[in-house]
């Protein structure tokens, strides 16, 4: 094998050929160009023509031209070994930008309810000085209270009246925060920057799940990402393989000397079936073992006592800030405790993972673990349920909906064969730990729906290293066609991005909300006594959350089967049975509002036409006032009337 | 005095500085800058110092990489467990939060400034 394909792809000097020379300066001016277009391209966007395509189907031509242009500038950056890692880190960050800031750019206000809903538990949690009493369904809050308790302590000593204004600027920042661990674990099991960029640009090409909002999951997810970078960089090289240590060690299972590098010029391996397919094969992975990163002189094989408190700390405010994400953990760290080559590291980390988040669990989360234990006893006789509960029940959906959802799952489909396919092709990945990490969230889809969401939350956290196996197939280290293979790969990533804007951007229409939507929300929470009632159709209303405790909320879409037959079939009878008996000191509030139509329609989890009949309904009909209209959102205010 | 002693003896002060900040108004942008620099960078910055004077190893980007995104999240880290501990309590304030902080991070950044503390750890890696 030559110089040239094994040398470490770092500085050179020497100069370009002609064509390199075009790639690299096309390179350098796509950049600055795409993003230009990007920009002028949100100048003039109808977001309230969004439907059951969302985002999707109102971003001009230009948005389009600047996302193919992006990749393909990113594509001829990747040709050249020598393009310096400023530039590529230039093109993750505007890729983020592009994908995740132009909602925030594009919205008035804060995008996704549940965003909402979190900042109503900061506001609480400041007001009653910490656990939040009549919680009801928001009491999950106050067992894993750390994201909100942050935020809380940085409004209080900042001064600053809300979150509203930097919390619709978390999903580029979470993103962005994300590329130094990525790029981090990355680097500790090649040192190939193609296939180290190629990964990095994979993962963010198909992160399309959307757990990157103001939430306690992208903090921790960060928290957890830090971790595994961490506990990689402590690690040896990966053993050579027997093709680069069958001169030096009679043994693959054994592991090289701390002091060794592996060789590139190895011979063919003993093991080797000897055609000469499985000698290239045994050239290949000589190759992509050269490309591991060398012993460092300073590393010992566990971890520095100071950097193990430190990640303990990593790991207490995980189990403090969210309930899923330990448990993630804890799967990661007894994946890695299986080989030799990472046991030494993981474990300590495992042992701290299990031993605070028992004790957090039996301790503060007592309440909510005690609870939901049975939930989770069901759920582990009944697997099969929790694996297939995060597939959308599409009966009424809008038909954007349903081609949407298909290709959702066709995106993560490509995601788990392309990377099964690296590891069975790339076979020196499998000494990198990262398919045990890819492996790690199985085990939870069989433990727990978490509220139908495991799928989504298990493709999430496998991404990281399910990106990298996707990487290594198709950006092989050491690869004799290193241009056209890095300019084979563009149509892909187009379809990656392609197809991640279908599930990120694909329910825009009900996300997005108003400044009316919001106005009708405060002037609700701004009247209303507490022990009053909220009536909505669904959680779609945003800042209506603020002062849950003293309220109660009714989502009509997601009450029992019967219930919403009679809704359908009879709106006004439908809800005066949630409403009935609500007095002058705790009336009840029918709110109405355009994201809730929007929902409706989009999702089909009610006919589209009950918010106009209900409206209808509810206007004249005895005891219900209508005190609120501002175009975008209706308000009725209900009292039982008096009888006759 | 060098720069890294000096740059300690700031670190230490940082909290303190941040603390006096908070007697400026509400949403102040000068208590904002003072109080969100402090959080995101001082007490992550002092607790690695502390846990891992002599750095991470590897090349230069890597470990500059490593350095600041451990200073981050160990800053948010240490940041939640003050909250959430004080909140627990019962005890929670605005003053006491950063009060807490300001006193963690003094402690941290000076206990670094022991003799042979910032080479400690070059040597367990020596071998």
């Amino acid at each position: 094998m030559s110089g040239p394909h094994v040398r470490a792809p770092v500085s050179g000097s020497g100069s370009r050929t002609r064509p390199a020379a075009v790639r690299v300066w096309t390179s350098r001016v796509i950049l600055p160009v795409s993003l230009a277009l990007w920009l002028l391209s949100l100048r003039s966007v109808p977001i309230e023509r969004m439907r059951d395509l969302g985002l999707l189907q109102v971003l001009p031509p230009l948005f389009w031209v600047a996302a193919a242009l992006l990749t393909l500038g990113f594509c001829l950056a990747l040709t050249d070994r020598r393009t310096h890692s400023a530039w590529l880190t230039g093109y993750v960050l505007t890729l983020i930008a592009l994908l995740h800031a132009t909602p925030t750019l594009l919205y008035p206000t804060l995008r996704y309810s549940w965003a909402w809903k979190h900042l109503a538990v900061i506001d609480a949690m400041i007001r009653h000085g910490g656990e939040v009493p009549y919680a009801d369904k928001f009491s999950v809050y106050n067992d894993w209270p750390g994201f909100f308790q942050l935020h809380a302590l940085f409004l209080q000593t900042t001064g600053l009246d809300s979150s509203v204004g930097y919390a619709a600027w978390t999903p580029p920042f979470a993103n962005a925060l994300l590329l130094a661990p990525l790029l981090l674990l990355y680097r500790s099991v090649t040192r190939d920057r193609r296939l180290v960029w190629g990964a990095v640009w994979i993962f963010y090409s198909c992160s399309w799940v959307g757990q990157d909002y103001f939430a306690p999951q992208s903090f921790a997810f960060l928290l957890f990402l830090t971790i595994i970078a961490l506990l990689f960089r402590q690690l040896p090289p990966p053993a050579a393989t027997a093709a680069s240590t069958a001169a030096a060690k009679p043994s693959a299972d054994s592991k090289p000397p701390a002091d060794s590098k592996p060789s590139a010029a190895a011979k063919p391996s003993a093991d080797s079936k000897s055609p000469a397919a499985a000698k290239s094969s045994a050239a290949s992975e000589a190759v992509a073992d050269a490309l591991l990163p060398g012993p460092d002189p300073r590393r010992r094989t566990g971890w520095p006592p100071g950097l193990l408190a430190a990640v303990v700390v990593i790991v207490g405010a995980i189990v403090v800030s969210h309930p899923l994400t330990p448990l993630m953990l804890i799967s990661a760290l007894a994946m890695l405790s299986l080989p030799r080559r990472t046991r030494r590291l993981a474990v300590p980390v495992l042992i701290a993972a299990v031993v605070l988040t028992a004790a957090w669990d039996m301790t503060v989360a007592r309440s909510y673990i005690s609870v939901n234990i049975s939930n989770l006893i069901d759920s582990l006789t009944e697997p099969d349920k929790n694996v297939s509960s995060g597939l959308a029940a599409l009966g009424n959906a809008a038909p954007g909906q349903i081609l949407l959802s298909w290709v959702d799952r066709g995106l993560s489909a490509a995601v788990a064969v392309l990377a099964l396919a690296g590891l069975l092709v790339r076979r020196w990945t499998r000494r990198t730990g990262l398919p045990l990490l890819a492996a790690a969230p199985l085990p939870l889809l069989a433990v727990n729906a978490y509220g139908g969401e495991m799928l989504f939350r298990a493709y999430l956290f496998a991404l990281p290293a399910a990106a990298f196996l996707v990487a290594a197939l198709l950006l092989p280290p050491g690869d004799r066609r290193h241009v056209p293979r890095t300019l084979a790969v563009y149509p892909l990533f187009l379809a990656m991005i392609g197809a991640l804007v279908f599930g990120y951007y694909g329910k825009e229409a009900l996300n997005q909300y108003t400044l009316k939507e919001v106005a009708a929300a405060r002037y609700v929470i701004e009247h209303a006594p507490s022990g009053s009632t909220f009536v909505t159709l669904t959680e779609d209303v945003p800042d209506l959350d603020l002062d849950y405790e003293k309220h109660h909320r009714v989502q009509l879409a997601y009450q029992e089967k019967d219930e919403l037959q009679q809704l359908v079939h009879d709106p006004l009878e439908g809800v005066e049975g949630y409403v009935y008996g609500a007095t002058d000191e705790s009336p009840a509030y029918i709110v109405l509002s355009r994201a809730q139509d929007m929902n409706l329609y989009v999702t089909g989890a009610l006919p589209a036409d009950l918010p106009e009949r209900l409206e209808s309904a509810l206007s004249g009909a005895p005891g219900f006032t209508k005190v609120y209209d501002n175009g975008d959102a209706i308000v009725y205010r209900y009292v039982t009337p008096p009888p006759d | 005095m060098t720069p890294a002693i000096l740059a300690r003896l700031g670190l230490a002060a940082s909290g303190w500085l941040a603390l006096l900040a908070m007697s400026l108004p509400d949403a102040a942008p000068l208590r904002v800058a003072a109080v969100t620099a402090f959080l995101l960078v001082c007490p992550g910055l002092a607790a690695l110092l502390t846990l891992r004077p002599g750095g991470p190893p590897g090349g230069r980007p890597a470990a500059i990489l490593e350095t600041a995104l451990v200073t981050l999240v160990l800053g948010l880290a240490l940041t939640t467990l003050v909250a959430v501990a004080l909140f627990l309590g019962g005890a929670f304030t605005a003053t006491r939060s950063l009060l807490a902080l300001a006193v963690l991070t003094s402690v941290l950044a000076l206990s670094s400034l022991r003799p042979g503390a910032r080479n400690r750890d070059t040597e367990v890696h020596a071998g």
